[in-house]
């Protein structure tokens, strides 16, 4: 089985096409099709990322909950001026983060794949449009000069309405409750509320 | 920032969109020209006429094995992702086969570098900007190690981009590949083994014994000692932590420098590299190291398009990253049947072929083992 790339550009002409093509004066009609085809690509890989993340939700926990119980001990050693104990649990608390930051990267690939398309199709449908000149650069600008910015903004935009979205805020709670270990990572300042906390309790 | 960031490399990539065609279209008329293509044949790699024509099933299919690596061991995922696009499309043969004295060949080399990049950039800016947030960013280390990989990342790319030809490329890939199975080796020794469990009963012994009310709050925070060109004495809640400040610049100079000359992240050496330098708790590392990264790859990315006009496959990319997304679900999955010093022992020989097969075909122009 062989699919070609160009085969794939030209099956999504068939659909993406459809988004430029609203019943508004020609320019406005572009870019209102380049803000629809940005948030489609924001809510897809944001839905992708939920799923990845759910299927693999025991994996992410375990990382999460390594990573933060060490970096917490190894706080707490070095408030106890114990250079050995901080530097044993620091060194598996960043073996722990190696981990999850290729975890992470291979999250946020689940995200921007959509992206990677659509600029190939925009490249296969648009290549030929010179917007303008910038006064830095040799040549004039094409499509992506416009669409990148724009998925960068839709992207914020989205990110900050999502508490307020009906599945978004759903998915933002599950994630905090699936990744929360009875510890929060620590910092600093916390070694003083941690210490009153453990006097407490003793 | 991450927006800031995600800007400055959407700019820099869009601004040159033009310049992409125009090396390229120049690159092709001369290999056109000189013969060595035939101008009207079906449009492969990067739209040339007669290229290779890339298999989404094949690409899909690697990345799915550099994803199940990226969720396992980490750091050979990105090698494997330049493993994939210089051996699995054929691209490596490809542009070999135009010779050294042809701008095609550079084209396609400079491509698949940048692709390898993409992959690893885009993450290090999401996580910079977490880190960011939560107040976990080292400022003058940061600084410190983005002054090296600025001036890493730009340096590089202008010397050699255009200059390198995959032969030669293909050498130093396979070197660096090799330091990678070297390291591997290391840390299945005796040695770092048995390291390693020290340290892991010390943080349990640690855990176990620790109490309330014996923490001095009066040496909280970081306190200079002393501070020269050479040295720099600090002590962190009282207990006392040196480093050469000289040394993250020079650290974050050829790592990012490697980084953009092989088009591999820089992330799985700077971790170490910064945990070994200063000692450094690693709730600070993380930001410390993805900031760093992300300066790398934006510079990196940057001088390739602004200063040369490197084109990129898009598809591609995107093919890639569905599969990464897809193995980086086998990985965890996987690994609790396949025991890590076993995954260790595979990614160690795969590491030693790769490196004597691309270095020998790069330095000596046959290769050493199998496939000849």
């Amino acid at each position: 089985m062989n699919i070609n790339f160009i085969e794939i550009d030209q099956a999504l002409d068939v659909v993406l096409i459809w988004l430029f093509r609203l019943p508004l004066p020609p320019l406005v009609s572009f870019f209102a099709g380049l803000v629809l085809l940005a948030l489609i690509l924001t809510i897809i890989g944001e839905l992708c990322m939920a799923g990845v993340y759910f299927m693999n939700r025991k994996h992410f926990a375990e990382i999460t909950h390594e990573m933060t119980s060490n970096n917490n001990a190894s706080i707490r050693a070095l408030a106890r001026k114990d250079k050995k104990s901080y530097t044993a649990c620091n060194s598996l608390a960043n073996e722990a983060f190696g981990r999850s930051f290729f975890s992470g990267l291979a999250l946020f690939a689940s995200s921007v794949w959509p992206v990677a398309f659509a600029l190939s199709w925009m490249q296969f449908r648009f290549g030929n449009i010179e917007f303008f000149s910038l006064p830095f650069a040799a040549d004039p600008v094409g499509v992506n000069f416009v669409f990148i910015p724009l998925y960068v903004v839709v992207r914020f935009a989205f990110a900050k309405a999502k508490p307020y979205l009906p599945v978004f805020a759903q998915i933002k709670r599950a994630v905090k409750a699936n990744e929360f270990s009875g510890e929060e990572l620590m910092t600093w300042g916390d070694l003083v509320q941690d210490d009153k906390a453990q006097a407490t309790e003793k | 920032m991450l927006w800031l960031a995600l800007l400055a490399v959407g700019l820099v990539l869009v601004t040159n969109e033009a310049a992409f065609a125009d090396r390229l279209t120049t690159a092709i008329t001369e290999a056109t020209e000189a013969g060595k293509l035939t101008a009207g044949a079906e449009p492969g790699y990067l739209g040339i006429p007669g290229a290779p024509q890339l298999n989404v099933v094949l690409g899909l299919i690697w990345a799915i094995w550099v994803g199940w690596i990226f969720s396992t061991v980490g750091a050979f995922g990105g090698i494997m992702a330049g493993v994939g696009h210089i051996t699995i499309y054929g691209l490596g043969d490809y542009a070999k086969g135009f010779g050294k004295g042809l701008k095609i060949n550079k084209v396609v080399t400079d491509s698949i570098r940048v692709s390898n990049q993409w992959l690893v950039g885009c993450s290090a800016a999401l996580s910079s900007f977490n880190y960011y947030k939560a107040g976990r960013l080292v400022a003058p280390l940061g600084i410190a190690l983005a002054i090296g990989a600025v001036s890493g990342s730009w340096l590089v790319p202008w010397l050699t981009a255009g200059k390198i030809s995959l032969k030669a490329y293909l050498g130093y890939f396979g070197m660096f590949v090799m330091f990678l199975g070297c390291y591997l080796l290391y840390e299945m020794t005796p040695a770092a083994q048995e390291k390693k469990k020290e340290a892991k009963a010390a943080a349990q012994a640690f855990q176990a014994s620790v109490k309330a009310g014996d923490v001095d709050m009066a040496a909280q925070g970081v306190k200079i000692k002393t501070f020269t060109p050479t040295k720099c004495v600090f002590t962190f809640f009282g207990v006392e932590f040196s480093f050469n400040p000289v040394i993250p610049v020079i650290g974050g100079f050829f790592i990012a420098a490697l980084a953009s000359f092989l088009g591999v992240g820089g992330g799985f050496l700077l971790v170490p590299f910064l945990t070994s330098v200063a000692g450094l708790p690693m709730y600070l590392v993380a930001g410390t190291s993805a900031m760093a990264v992300l300066v790398g790859m934006i510079n990196s990315i940057a001088s390739y398009m602004m200063l040369k006009g490197t084109p990129v496959q898009w598809s591609l990319i995107g093919a890639e990253l569905v599969g990464i997304v897809i193995g980086s679900m086998v990985g965890p999955r996987t690994s609790k049947y396949i025991p890590d010093r076993v995954l260790k022992i595979i990614f160690v020989i795969l590491a030693f072929y790769v490196g004597v097969r691309y270095m020998s075909k790069g330095f000596l122009g046959y290769s050493l083992v199998p496939p000849f």
